[in-house]
């Protein structure tokens, strides 16, 4: 599956084992954590030698991958192991110890594994999807086939046998019938397991097992106990995949799930006769087919909407639930590119999205930008000539990285007033940023242009000057986005991101913002020495001394770059970890996984994103995940009814101002408690050698952490370390 | 009033210059100016005395954002460091800090006034010929930004870093030769002469301080642009160099200032407010300059601009009250006003724009202004046009919010007092009227005299 959850610790071999079988029992409930794993462990010991088998057999997984070369981290995640373990499991409930039983075993486990990495090499690198359960749906069946040809005696484990469970016990023991213990108390293990992986995944596990129920109950008597379970667990695999997993959870992502069950159901009810005719079980063949088919199918779509594909780190249906809503408000979700401000300076725009003048039908998504006088007015002197115009002749940038697909020069200029409606676009430059995604810039000045079709631009590289050519009656810039490159193509969502909107009384960092008539934008103006500030020095630790109640605790925290080239923050106590990035003048931190005792916690809620713009005024909004900041029993209880509840991220409100020569960041959330102080209050000082000192106050539970390495006392704050070491 | 007026006066002939030579002439068409922002003169004069300094915080705010706007719709990195030494009343700095605009210094005094406004030192760029070692210590441990004048200063700034164990940034002040503008070779290292160069490698080789920045400053109140061009590409062509010599990429480039105001020099025929460049003139001939930079477009130096004179100047305002009437043998009529070239030191440089501030009556006629200083040198304005004015009646001076308030001395009289309108109309003091106190503050009597 992915290496996300994982952060640097002791890499001892008995760690990779615990840590590479522990998973595998996770995966099976599409977790990573080891403490399910762990459950999942003692939940499958209610039938010892059921048990036991499954343990021999993760291990037997790990030895296998370990020697024949696979990568390590993978193997610590469990991939190669969780086949393996449902086959030694279900050899456990089947044979009793002996020779057959350790070469059947041994035989299968091996099988397992190279038909893991197989499918794995040929499912997730062509199609893109998961391996599942497929191996063991293969090499099960064989085991089967050996068996009963060998005319070994499948010598039900004894507890298998004597187990009749009550009728209102059934869905439980379906559960458990998926680790081959279908005993009502493993299934209560199996379920504290999903309750502590994922609250929603509870919710959606226990909607499979009503719509199992249902089913069963309409079939009639036609279904034998072992249907029914086998119904049971595949029906609550299949909502628990697609309604949280696959899917950030919402309502869509839940009908999309009740859906995919009852397909699973059909299929199951459907194959049961056939599969007791060729005396094969159907085990979780259903489950696999469903998810397989279901994922394939809803990627067909035009748009990734309701429900979100997640497309992002996998982690609990929590986090993709969380991770979604705070991305979408932070960031926005029409585009993978970031828009920036096609001029320099601070400009008006003067036609916004549905403009009254010509920003409609097909064309409605676009913005015009004109330069105000402080007077508000757009001309110097008469405004009778188009030189008279502040905008006129001033760079025109490009929004983003791209190339550019067409350029049109040789239109004269109108004078004031009058319009060419034969060339209406004027001169133009069209960039295309990705597929399907261009920015058109029109009524460009004649002889102005500096770029040639096909080359290639970067974001804020000019590429002409404005102008007043086409339908324009005065100098002004037209920007429009579109999905094919011809000139004048029909507009599709219009937005700039991570502008500056000026107002009388503050300078504002927008992450995405659609321009109404009237707002003044302009770029980030990046001052060098706050971005210096804000961008860590990688390698360099920095260790802060972070209070705990009554106490303080020394923590070092290194800056890192991966082989992806994606920047971190890495604990070295704690072995937490945060993603950053720090570039064109915006710290931003994108995740912070690992011990909440971390520095790096504090440090995202108070540096959540910085604008390292040249005006200390500066203000901006971010949204952080809520869901830290509960107390543990409210997030629980809040968690199974989240997926309805639409985005509820903690909305803070930043403003950097200075200290003499310290730079401050202070910020506070829009939720106030009944005294109307705000839930989270936070505050950073940057001195020249960065992060100085943080301060997170959430609930009035105050904590802060000091840089230790670091002298406030010499000159420009100079680390200690420099300073013995010249 | 009339009580004021000399119960008789010998009829003089007046020659009628109605409609003079110069199609500029402001005689015919005087039009007094009542208020300032809404704010009558009057009601300025009763709160606060006259003479009276009044500023204009709408003028200033706007000709800040016209420079502002002017540079950053074609550049995109522009740093505005406001010139401390044209005006450092602590309620115009701040006004200009809001508005953005950095801190630049020429003395330690001055340093410690940016300071006292809230600059962050790293946001002071430190200019002059002479500053001290206390001076540098100071600016280094701040992180300001300090521009090395001359040799001299260069070894002491070094000796000074490494005393410190830091390794500032530092720019070279840069003097070179414009077509129509006397060169001001006084100030830092000579380009043409290859000393720039020379100073560049004695920098590199003393490798305790950094380049960060070049800068120059050709002139005061220069009329042009052709000259701003040139010096923007001279540094633009010494910064390729450095690039490609010595691999240093400068954070800025500092054109420092020099921009017309809206006064008329004495030997400028052309009224100031048509003869001097916009503002967008002078941003687009430095920009054109600018292009010779032969650097990524993304990756553009800050250009620095160190305006002084033409963001204030056309914001301050001095209101005189006549005193009485003089007239001279040679027929000219003389005013002599409540205040002097000691309080409006740019007296001597131009011919300030000055009208009354009530409607005026009378025909016109050749009229010499005068200060109330017993010292021949005290004459306010030269010989003009201007109607007849009663004593107690009032004058006003435009343009004047450029160097008076710093430049101005005590001397004979007491220095006036400075207030400041608003946007919103209100209005409040910037400084009070000075008293005996101030100035004999600063004495001492030695125990013999006592």
């Amino acid at each position: 599956m992915d290496r996300v959850g994982e952060t640097p610790g002791t890499r001892g071999v008995l760690d990779d084992i615990a840590q590479a079988c522990l998973r595998s029992y996770a995966q099976i409930l599409f977790s990573r954590s080891l403490g399910v794993g762990g459950l999942l462990v003692l939940a499958t010991l209610v039938v010892p030698r059921v048990g036991l088998t499954g343990m021999l057999a993760v291990l037997g997984a790990w030895g296998v991958a370990t020697a024949l070369g696979y990568d390590p981290s993978t193997v610590r995640s469990g991939l190669y192991g969780y086949n393996a373990l449902l086959v030694g499991l279900g050899i456990g409930a089947l044979l009793a110890p002996g020779p057959p039983m350790v070469f059947v075993l041994v035989a299968a486990v091996v099988a397992s594994v190279a038909l893991t990495a197989a499918l794995h090499a040929l499912l997730s690198v062509h199609l893109r999807l998961p391996v599942y359960t497929l191996p063991f749906l293969v090499v099960f069946p064989a085991v089967l086939g050996v068996i009963h040809g060998a005319g070994w005696t499948a010598s039900a484990a004894p507890a298998l046998v004597a187990d009749v469970a009550p009728n209102w016990l059934a869905p439980l023991s379906a559960l458990g019938a998926l680790f081959f213990v279908p005993q009502a108390e493993a299934g209560l293990v199996v379920l504290a397991a999903l309750v502590v992986h994922s609250r929603i995944a509870t919710v959606l596990g226990a909607l499979g097992l009503v719509v199992a129920q249902a089913a069963v109950v309409l079939v009639g008597s036609g279904a034998s106990t072992d249907v029914a379970q086998t119904l049971g667990f595949n029906v609550a695999l299949v909502c628990v995949g697609l309604g949280g997993v696959w899917f950030v959870p919402s309502t869509a992502s839940f009908v999309v799930a009740l859906a995919g069950a009852a397909v699973a159901a059909l299929l199951t009810l459907g194959l049961a006769p056939l599969s007791a005719r060729l005396g094969v079980p159907l085990l979780v063949l259903p489950f696999n087919v469903t998810m397989l088919v279901g994922l394939l199918a809803m990627r067909q779509r035009v748009r990734d909407g309701a429900p979100k594909a997640v497309d992002f780190l996998v982690g609990t249906p929590e986090q993709h639930l969380h991770h979604h809503h705070t991305r979408v408000a932070r960031f926005g979700s029409d585009y993978l590119q970031r828009f920036r401000a096609p001029f320099h300076g601070v400009w008006t725009c003067t036609q916004g999205v549905d403009g009254p003048t010509t920003h409609q039908g097909p064309w409605a998504q676009a913005a015009d930008f004109e330069v105000l006088g402080p007077d508000g007015l757009p001309y110097a002197g008469e405004g009778a000539r188009v030189e008279d115009f502040h905008c006129y002749g001033m760079p025109v940038l490009a929004v983003a990285d791209g190339t550019v697909v067409h350029v049109v020069d040789g239109v004269a200029d109108n004078p004031v007033g009058a319009v060419d409606t034969v060339a209406n676009w004027g001169n133009l430059v069209v960039v295309q940023h990705g597929p399907g995604v261009y920015s058109l810039l029109a009524h460009l000045q004649p002889g102005s242009m500096v770029v040639k079709a096909g080359q290639v631009v970067r974001r804020g590289e000019p590429l002409g000057r404005c102008g007043s050519s086409g339908r324009s009656p005065r100098p002004h810039l037209h920007l429009q986005l579109q999905a094919t490159a011809r000139p004048g193509d029909a507009t599709i969502a219009f937005q700039l991101h991570d502008v500056v909107t000026v107002h009388a009384d503050r300078q504002e960092l927008v992450g995405t913002v659609v321009p109404a008539v009237g707002d003044r934008l302009r770029n980030l103006h990046v001052d060098t020495s706050v971005a210096r500030r804000l961008d860590p020095v990688l390698g360099e630790p920095m260790t802060f001394s972070v209070s705990h109640g009554d106490h303080a605790v020394t923590e070092t925290v290194v800056p890192e770059l991966d082989l992806l080239g994606a920047s971190w923050l890495r604990s070295q106590e704690l072995g937490a970890a945060l993603s950053y990035l720090a570039r064109d003048g915006l710290f931003t931190v994108y995740d912070v996984l690992g011990s909440s005792a971390s520095v790096l916690h504090l440090w995202r809620t108070a540096l959540s994103r910085v604008p390292a713009d040249h005006r200390d005024e500066v203000v901006w909004t971010d949204h952080l995940p809520l869901r830290g900041y509960l107390p543990a029993p409210v997030r629980w209880l809040l968690d199974p009814i989240s997926p309805f509840l639409g985005p509820r991220g903690l909305t803070m409100r930043y403003r950097r101002t200075r200290e003499g020569n310290l730079v401050v960041v202070q910020g506070r959330s829009d939720t106030t408690d009944r005294r109307g102080v705000p839930r989270v209050q936070t505050r950073a000082t940057l001195g020249p050698e960065g992060v100085r000192q943080l301060s997170v106050s959430v609930g009035g539970t105050l904590r802060v952490a000091v840089r230790e390495d670091v002298d406030a006392r010499t000159p420009q704050g100079q680390s200690v370390r420099t300073r013995e070491a010249s | 009033m009339n009580d004021l007026l000399p119960a008789y006066e010998r009829p003089v002939l007046v020659r009628h210059a109605r409609g003079a030579m110069n199609k500029f002439s402001r005689a015919a068409s005087m039009q007094p100016a009542t208020e300032l922002d809404g704010v009558p003169y009057d009601r300025l004069l009763e709160a606060y005395g006259s003479p009276l300094f009044a500023f204009s915080e709408r003028t200033l705010v706007q000709t800040y954002r016209q420079l502002e706007d002017a540079f950053a719709t074609r550049w995109p990195r522009v740093r505005i460091a406001w010139s401390y030494k044209t005006n450092y009343l602590d309620g115009i700095c701040r006004l200009l800090h809001q508005q953005g605009a950095w801190a630049e210094v020429v003395s330690g005094f001055e340093y410690d006034k940016a300071v006292r406004n809230g600059v962050p030192e790293s946001r002071i760029h430190f200019n002059g010929p002479a500053k001290s070692e206390a001076d540098l210590d100071k600016a280094f441990r701040g992180d300001a930004i300090v521009h090395l004048d001359h040799f001299d200063e260069l070894a002491l700034a070094e000796r000074v870093a490494r005393r410190l164990g830091v390794r500032p940034g530092v720019a070279l002040r840069l003097n070179l030769a414009t077509d129509g503008v006397p060169a001001w070779t006084r100030f830092g290292f000579n380009l043409e002469s290859g000393e720039a160069l020379s100073a560049v490698r004695r920098l590199i080789a003393g490798d305790v301080l950094q380049l960060v920045g070049l800068h120059c400053h050709i002139g005061t109140f220069i009329p042009e642009v052709g000259p701003y061009q040139q010096a923007a590409r001279k540094l633009a062509l010494f910064a390729n160099l450095l690039r490609a010599d010595h691999g240093i990429t400068v954070d800025f480039l500092d054109l420092g200032g020099g921009f017309a105001s809206h006064n008329t020099l004495k030997a400028q025929y052309l009224p100031g407010t048509e003869a001097s460049p916009t503002f967008a003139r002078y941003a687009e001939a430095i920009v054109d300059g600018l292009e010779a930079l032969d650097v990524d477009p993304l990756e553009r130096p800050t250009l620095v601009l160190e305006t002084g004179r033409a963001l204030v100047d056309d914001a301050g305002h001095l209101v005189t009250t006549v005193v009485a009437n003089k007239r001279l043998p040679d027929g000219r009529r003389a005013l002599v006003l409540d205040a002097g070239v000691n309080s409006l030191f740019t007296a001597f440089w131009y011919k300030h724009d000055v009208v009354p501030t009530a409607p005026v009556h009378g025909i016109p006629e050749p009229t010499i202004l005068y200060g109330p200083l017993c010292m021949n040198i005290d004459c306010m304005r030269d010989t003009l046009q201007f109607p007849p004015m009663s004593p107690g009646e009032h004058l006003v001076f435009h343009h004047v919010g450029a160097y008076n308030v710093t430049q101005w001395m005590q001397f004979i009289t007491y220095r006036p007092a400075v207030c400041l309108v608003g946007q919103d109309g209100q209005h409040a003091l910037l400084r009070r009227r000075e008293t005996l106190d101030d100035v004999a503050g600063c004495e001492e009597l030695p125990a013999w005299i006592g």
